[in-house]
């Protein structure tokens, strides 16, 4: 703890705060890879549609 | 050695240094034991960025003035504040401000590898209509992994506040009065409906929080290494993004439409108003205190003069509108704030001296008072004589606006209630002001029975 801590910082805070972030952290990183996996689909879906349209 | 008189009664919490007033200029003491984060926050860039942007109020360090304690490290003449505001007298986007502004600080502070150590809204005043925060020993360097130690305070003293005014009730504000140290998660989540659990961030930061603090409350909890630096950057984000959620409803209030309802022809307001700036100029304040200012109508002839005014309403939202108002013109000289002039801003926290009441924070040169004396003589029955020995005390002029019985706003007041009010009359208002005022000025309003007087204290 830092000597110059001067405010109660409460033990039950600190606990949620890292519970809290955590699991905002984990939504972060599910949205993020998601999101990556939706482009490399819709990527998938765009080149597709692109041969086919080059090809008519 | 030890000038202990100096030193502000507030100014005593934080061992990093405290603040003093010497020859009406206010300093801050930085102590041997902040010397290491102070040079941090100096030399990093972090102040230079604070303070340029507007953030942090800036200082230059002196060598004119002794040490006030045997701790001193470094004395700072900080930027000077004439009128120190207290987040119990702000409306809710005002704290909402303050409080994104806090955490908007604390993301940079991150980013220049500090943290802030306390989140509390007695950090921030009102400079030229925008918060500005005014500890600069708030800071300290970040330790790896630690949580941030002043999240507990940031959830007591700004988001249970607002969360309470957007769920519940805009008037809750008024709960930072008794809780001058953050407003208590375990009662906030009790006060608030329980759809505000629909909303992970509140449900987190209040609901379960409240929870948190109360299990472990007896036990004891090792700190160190549990939050990495993005889990804290993620966890200010989106209390960022959770205030900024947060509004308040259309909740009617007394006052809050007031000009919508008035019954003013067109020509008594305009009249009214042009004796108000010629009273102005007369008086020539640099300080104005506008009571019943509602939205600041008459406030903003004052302070387009330059004057620096603060504008006081009980209403939340005429506050609030006034405030808005100030933020989209961009206005520097006006300060809208909460008051009840029948029960004004006290001398609270330690010892009664903490928190300045409103009187302590004067004399302002000159106070306004329209439309108003009726109100506190008939709804709250002050009688004439005290409402002058008050006004004496608070301001040296006094533009004030008589109403006489006959007046339709007099008449609505009385309504519900029996007219005990015998002695309410020009004359003796006249007679009552002057044991305390000179009557300089003494100008009817066109179109209506009222008078605009300008007085000077005796």
């Amino acid at each position: 703890m830092n000597h110059l801590l001067y405010i109660d910082s409460g033990g039950g805070s600190y606990i949620i705060q890292i519970i809290i972030a955590t699991a905002l952290g984990a939504g972060y990183y599910f949205k993020f890879y998601w999101g990556k996996v939706v482009f490399f689909f819709k990527k998938d879906v765009k080149s597709i549609d692109q041969c086919e349209q080059d090809k008519q | 050695m030890n000038k202990i008189n100096n030193r502000l009664p507030s100014s005593f919490k934080d061992p990093s240094g405290f603040v003093f007033k010497l020859n009406n200029t206010i300093y801050r003491q930085v102590n041997k034991s902040y010397c290491e984060n102070y040079n941090i926050l100096i030399n990093n860039g972090l102040y230079e960025y604070l303070a340029n942007d507007g953030y942090l109020i800036s200082h230059e360090e002196t060598h004119d003035v002794d040490f006030q304690t045997i701790e001193g490290y470094k004395i700072i003449k900080p930027k000077q504040i004439s009128f120190i505001s207290y987040p119990y007298e702000w409306c809710f986007d005002q704290l909402k401000d303050a409080a994104l502004a806090t955490l908007r600080i604390q993301q940079k502070a991150l980013d220049f590898g500090m943290v802030l150590k306390d989140a509390t809204p007695y950090n921030i005043q009102f400079l030229k209509g925008k918060p500005v925060f005014i500890d600069t020993l708030s800071f300290e360097k970040y330790i790896t992994n630690h949580p941030w130690v002043a999240y507990k305070q940031f959830c007591e003293h700004f988001l249970a506040p607002l969360c309470l005014m957007h769920y519940t009730d805009i008037r809750l504000f008024q709960l930072l009065k008794t809780y001058i140290d953050g407003v208590p998660l375990d009662l906030t989540s009790r006060l608030l409906p329980a759809k505000s659990k629909l909303s992970f961030s509140i449900l987190s930061h209040i609901h379960l929080h409240a929870y948190s603090q109360k299990y472990y409350a007896n036990k004891t909890v090792k700190s160190e290494g549990k939050l990495s630096l993005k889990g804290l950057q993620i966890l200010v984000q989106n209390l960022i993004n959770v205030t900024n959620s947060l509004t308040i409803k259309k909740q009617k209030t007394e006052w809050g439409f007031y000009y919508n309802n008035i019954n003013y022809i067109a020509e008594s307001e305009l009249h009214k108003k042009t004796i108000v700036s010629s009273l102005l100029e007369k008086a020539s304040p640099k300080t104005v205190w506008d009571f019943g200012s509602n939205t600041g109508l008459y406030s903003r002839i004052a302070s387009e003069k330059g004057i620096e005014t603060i504008s006081f309403d009980i209403d939340e939202i005429a506050v609030n509108t006034n405030y808005k108002l100030v933020k989209e013109k961009k206005e520097s000289n006006i300060l809208p704030l909460i008051l009840d002039l029948t029960n004004p801003s006290a001398n609270i926290g330690w010892a009664n001296n903490e928190k300045d009441n409103l009187e302590r924070r004067g004399p302002a040169n000159l106070i306004m008072a329209l439309a108003l004396i009726h109100h506190l003589a008939i709804s709250n029955n002050v009688p004439l004589l005290q409402i002058a020995s008050y006004f004496h005390r608070l301001g040296k002029w006094l533009i004030i606006e008589f109403i006489p019985k006959s007046d339709s706003q007099f008449q609505r007041l009385l309504l519900s209630k029996k007219d005990i009010y015998l002695d309410y009359s020009c004359e003796q208002f006249e007679s009552d002001f002057q044991c305390y005022f000179s009557i300089i000025e003494r100008i009817p309003i066109l179109g209506s029975e009222r008078i605009l007087y300008l007085m000077q204290a005796k």
